[in-house]
């Protein structure tokens, strides 16, 4: 643990000098140089294809984009001002050291994962805790992804990572497509029942290769994952032949099981075994086949890493960098083979390499995204280029904010703002934010998990119009509410201060006045008026968008 | 304190001068959509919709559609002869008899699973469910093709039963765009009402308010997702007047007579004021079919009330001119076993069962398919859940053989190698 330690911090101080190689074993490129060689590779595309890029979004904009990316919320007001009070030149740099570091980027990154590998289909409280662990220590992708494909049932908390294949345990072809999907980047659902019409590298026998890795784990009555000592998988092509699968990695790689002879006693007594294990609570824990054939899967995943034919670190690479920007290297996220190539290969492939050569960072890589060029560009449409092609990154792109984000965010902004600056407020802040995450859960729930082509629905409209659980929780009148404060303000510092707050940034003379004039139309305005305003404001597609 | 009637004017004055102008077309709360003459005329001529009668947990197709008396798997039941000459069906559903000039029956279901969860993913979508794609049902699938994005109604609604637990469909990938609003044990919808802490006039001055904002963000981050955060919101006055949709107290007594007192019953008269206001597309479920002990019993209780509330639709749908718009559809996750079991119930059977389609684009008085005498397989016509999901988007004008895209990958709207069965469409 602690040369973990120091190997982080040694990363974090290295600032060696680019000597144009970025292979394994040369000193590590320090994050802002990362960041650099991004921008370079995105500006050679950009002047190849003679596009030019949209300017730096405004500082406050960016304040707002990066803290929801890191800390999945909006600002509070004493971060804006703790922003504006610092130098122009370094401001967001600081911001970005500090949220990377920060008790919420834990916090935040565990809730992407969790959305990502679990989407909400079952509420798992220790597996939530888990994640946690892993984002707080910045658990290596690979150490992650290992504790996932084998969970040990007498290491916690890693044992609960055991929700990820129980959740799928029911159908092996479930847990070998979304470990294809959701850790190769390759969906290849396509090839269960024929080779995949367009795609020389997805054919059946990759399915039921990656299936053969699952075909044997099963779930004992006592809840925890085992897997059987042998057993076969075997597929049937459209022309009707039987096939065994092999044990075969995507990359073609394959593992051959230790010829093992048993009499028919012993194949006998380790059928009762397993069926003593899924029907008997009380059966001891089952001893672990001398072939673990998911740990193979791991092994031939991490290796391939190491040899440069792998997905693992791609695929992460390429969903991180999508998560950031808006559009991934390559689209969709689960279609990362040879008949869809990335935007930016040489990109793709620096980022990969980098990322397996610090041992699967993930800090390092969003903190090298975010400090970009491209990430910080204005997602505004100007007159005459409403659109770019996404995937040039010539501009930034308005991405509708998870369920959680929304959730958090609300509950920052309505909350009395002066409360953010208190000291013990600030000192227990890792606290404060697991409280604000626990209060966001239950309307979190009730907000959909944004997909492709994302389109919000009418019910969430009308959650946000009639429940009253919007006047109850986000408008209510109170010391500890940001209403409990503008009531008490002039219109005129009222209109100001809601709008730093909520949208973090100032109104235009527009919104100014429009504000101004209906909030004042008569000479005494029912306190109704201000939450109107402040409703709208809530409700406004600038807040519901990272932008 | 107290909101003075200028003052209010002065404020509205305001917010729909020029500054809102145009972003909010004219308030629709206070509209009844049914009262609207014209309105409704207009809906009447234009869209096609469907009413699904889903009978959860599994209908005994050997006491409703496909009786056997007299054979050792055909129950206590007789069969009765119907308005059609040659059609028999269940004594359990006398009305249905006297009603089968608008309905074809079909008896030659053959969907191979028959667990509930599968079972009811395979009726609810079509197809057989695959890892990595979540596949929207048929109910999402309709609102997709026929809800227009500025209605004024919902384009969905589920009323679902609370022992149907996590099944009860969705959008899968198309979305929540087109997800359903969900009913259970209230006639009403969450959220569709204001709630009383707001008055009228706070809630209409917040619309224009947010109006005005989200404009002006809008037209520097032009793109679908941010528009359709608007059209949503833009939504919520016009489906807020759909309120009355569901409220039965409007309909005539002798009307609701007829539906009868059950929740099922009005549940499906809130069905027919739904597709009578142009929503595309209703699921009624009626739980619980699942008759693994005294099917008997069980199917005399809910033959009575589907025979009644169906036939009572019916009824009130060609009486209004509605049934050749509107598609009744009734389906389970699978049907029964024509083996008796030792409780005198019947078990999950997925071999050969049966359902209906009634009305819209539908050859009334026909039988498609036959199962042999028992019962136990289908001897002609044999068909998949996607030959039916064809038939039902033929039915209601849908391009049965559209393609959706998820991600790279086109998804056919009807499952692999199926097409519709031309004989029971008119």
């Amino acid at each position: 643990m602690a040369a973990r330690v120091l190997l982080v911090v040694a990363i974090a101080l290295a600032t060696s000098p680019c000597l144009g190689d970025e292979t394994a074993g040369a000193s590590p490129l320090s994050v802002p140089e990362v960041a650099r060689r991004i921008d370079e590779m995105i500006q050679a595309r950009l002047d190849e294809r003679n596009i030019a890029a949209s300017p730096r979004a405004s500082d406050l904009n960016l304040l707002r984009r990066v803290t929801l990316d890191l800390a999945g919320r909006i600002p509070t007001r004493f971060e804006i001002e703790e922003y504006e009070a610092a130098p122009v030149e370094t401001r967001y740099e600081q911001a970005v050291a500090r949220l990377v570091e920060s008790p919420d980027y834990a916090f935040h990154l565990r809730n992407e994962l969790d959305a990502l590998l679990l989407a909400r289909k079952r509420n798992d409280d220790s597996w939530r805790e888990y994640l946690l662990w892993a984002t707080r220590q910045n658990r290596p992708w690979s150490d992650i992804f290992a504790d996932l494909l084998l969970p040990e049932p007498e290491d916690k908390p890693r044992a609960s990572a055991v929700a990820f294949l129980k959740e799928r345990v029911r159908e092996p072809e479930q847990m070998a497509n979304d470990t294809a999907v959701l850790f190769f980047g390759v969906n290849i659902g396509c090839a269960q029942c024929h080779d995949h019409p367009l795609v020389a590298d997805w054919q059946q026998k990759h399915f039921y290769g990656m299936m053969a890795f699952f075909n044997r784990t099963y779930k004992t009555k006592k809840e925890t994952l085992a897997e059987k000592p042998d057993g076969q998988t075997r597929f049937k092509t459209v022309a009707g032949e039987e096939f065994d699968a092999p044990f075969m990695f995507l990359n073609g790689e394959c593992v051959d099981e230790p010829l093992v002879t048993k009499s028919d006693e012993e194949r006998k007594a380790d059928l009762e075994e397993v069926k003593r294990q899924m029907n008997d609570a009380e059966a001891p824990a089952p001893l672990p086949p001398p072939f673990r054939p998911r740990e193979e899967l791991v092994r031939l995943a991490l290796k391939a890493d190491q040899d440069r034919n792998g997905f693992l670190a791609r695929a992460i690479v390429n969903r991180t960098w999508a998560r950031l920007l808006g559009y991934g290297f390559v689209e969709p996220l689960d279609q990362m083979h040879s008949e869809n190539p990335p935007s930016h290969p040489e990109l793709l492939q620096f980022l990969t390499q980098d990322l397996v050569a610090q041992g699967y960072d993930l800090r390092r890589l969003i903190h090298a995204i975010v400090l970009t060029e491209a990430y910080c560009r204005s997602t505004e449409t100007y007159e005459n280029r409403p659109f770019t092609e996404l995937d040039s990154f010539a501009a930034g792109l308005t991405r509708p904010l998870s369920p959680w984000q929304v959730s958090l965010s609300l509950l920052v902004a309505s909350q009395n703002p002066d409360w953010f600056a208190k000291p013990e407020v600030r000192t227990q802040w890792e606290n404060k934010r697991g409280e604000l995450e626990r209060q966001s859960i239950s309307l979190s729930r009730e907000i959909e998990l944004p997909g492709e082509n994302f389109q919000v629905g009418v019910e969430e409209a009308l959650l946000f119009s009639n429940h009253p659980r919007m006047q109850n929780d986000y408008l209510r009148d109170g010391g500890d509410k940001l209403f409990g404060k503008l009531k008490g303000l002039s219109a005129e510092a009222m209109i100001e201060e809601a709008f730093l707050v909520v949208f973090t940034r100032r109104p235009t003379e527009q919104e100014r006045q429009f504000a101004l004039d209906y909030l004042t139309a008569t000479s005494e305005s029912p306190p109704s008026v201000r939450q109107n305003l402040l409703w709208a404001l809530l409700t406004s597609p600038e807040f519901r968008f990272n932008h | 304190m107290n909101h003075g009637f200028e003052k209010r004017m002065s404020r509205r004055a305001l917010l729909q001068s020029t500054a809102t102008a145009g972003i909010l077309a004219s308030d629709m709360t206070l509209l009844d959509v049914l009262q609207q003459r014209l309105l409704a005329e207009e809906v009447r001529q234009q869209s096609k919709r469907v009413i699904l009668l889903w009978l959860a947990g599994g209908a005994s197709q050997l006491e409703t559609w496909d009786p056997k008396p007299g054979r050792p798997t055909g129950g206590p039941f007789r069969a009765i002869s119907t308005s059609v000459p040659g059609i028999h069906i269940s004594e359990l559903l006398p009305r249905m008899a006297q009603r089968l000039g608008d309905t074809a029956i079909i008896r030659s279901l053959n969907t191979k699973v028959a667990d509930h969860g599968t079972g009811a993913t395979i009726m609810t979508t079509g197809r057989v469910p695959e890892p990595g794609i979540d596949f929207p049902d048929l109910g999402a699938t309709v609102a997709h093709e026929l809800g227009r994005v500025d209605s004024k109604v919902p384009h969905y609604v589920s009323m679902y039963t609370a022992t149907e637990g996590r099944r009860k469909g969705g959008p899968g990938f198309l979305g929540s765009r087109v997800g359903p609003m969900f009913l259970t044990d209230s006639l009403m919808p969450a959220n569709l009402q204001r709630p009383e802490i707001i008055t009228e006039i706070d809630h209409q001055d917040r619309a224009q308010l947010r109006g005005f904002l989200a404009a002006e963000f809008a037209k520097r981050h032009a793109s679908p997702a941010v528009n359709s955060h608007n059209s949503a919101y833009d939504r919520v006055r016009g489906l807020m007047s759909s309120e009355s949709l569901f409220d039965v107290s409007r309909e005539p007594q002798a009307l609701r007579d007829k539906y009868g007192p059950t929740q099922f019953g009005e549940q499906c008269l809130v069905a027919r004021r739904l597709v009578e206001a142009g929503v595309p597309f209703v699921k009624v479920a009626r739980a619980w079919w699942d008759s693994h002990g005294q099917n008997f019993e069980t199917h005399q209780e809910l033959c009575a009330d589907l025979d009644h509330v169906m036939s009572a639709l019916l009824d009130d749908l060609a009486e209004r001119g509605l049934l050749e718009q509107t598609l009744v559809v009734t389906l389970s996750e699978f049907g029964r076993t024509p083996q008796i079991n030792g409780s005198l119930g019947r078990d999950h059977f997925a071999s050969a069962w049966s359902c209906t389609l009634s009305g819209c684009g539908i050859r009334g008085g026909s039988v498609y398919g036959k199962t042999d005498e028992d019962g136990r397989k289908v001897i002609e016509d044999e068909i998949w859940a996607g030959h039916l999901f064809a038939t039902i988007f033929r039915a209601i004008g849908i391009d049965w053989k559209k393609e959706y895209m998820y991600g790279a990958r086109p998804v056919p709207i009807t499952d692999f190698h199926c097409a519709p069965i031309d004989e029971v469409l008119a």
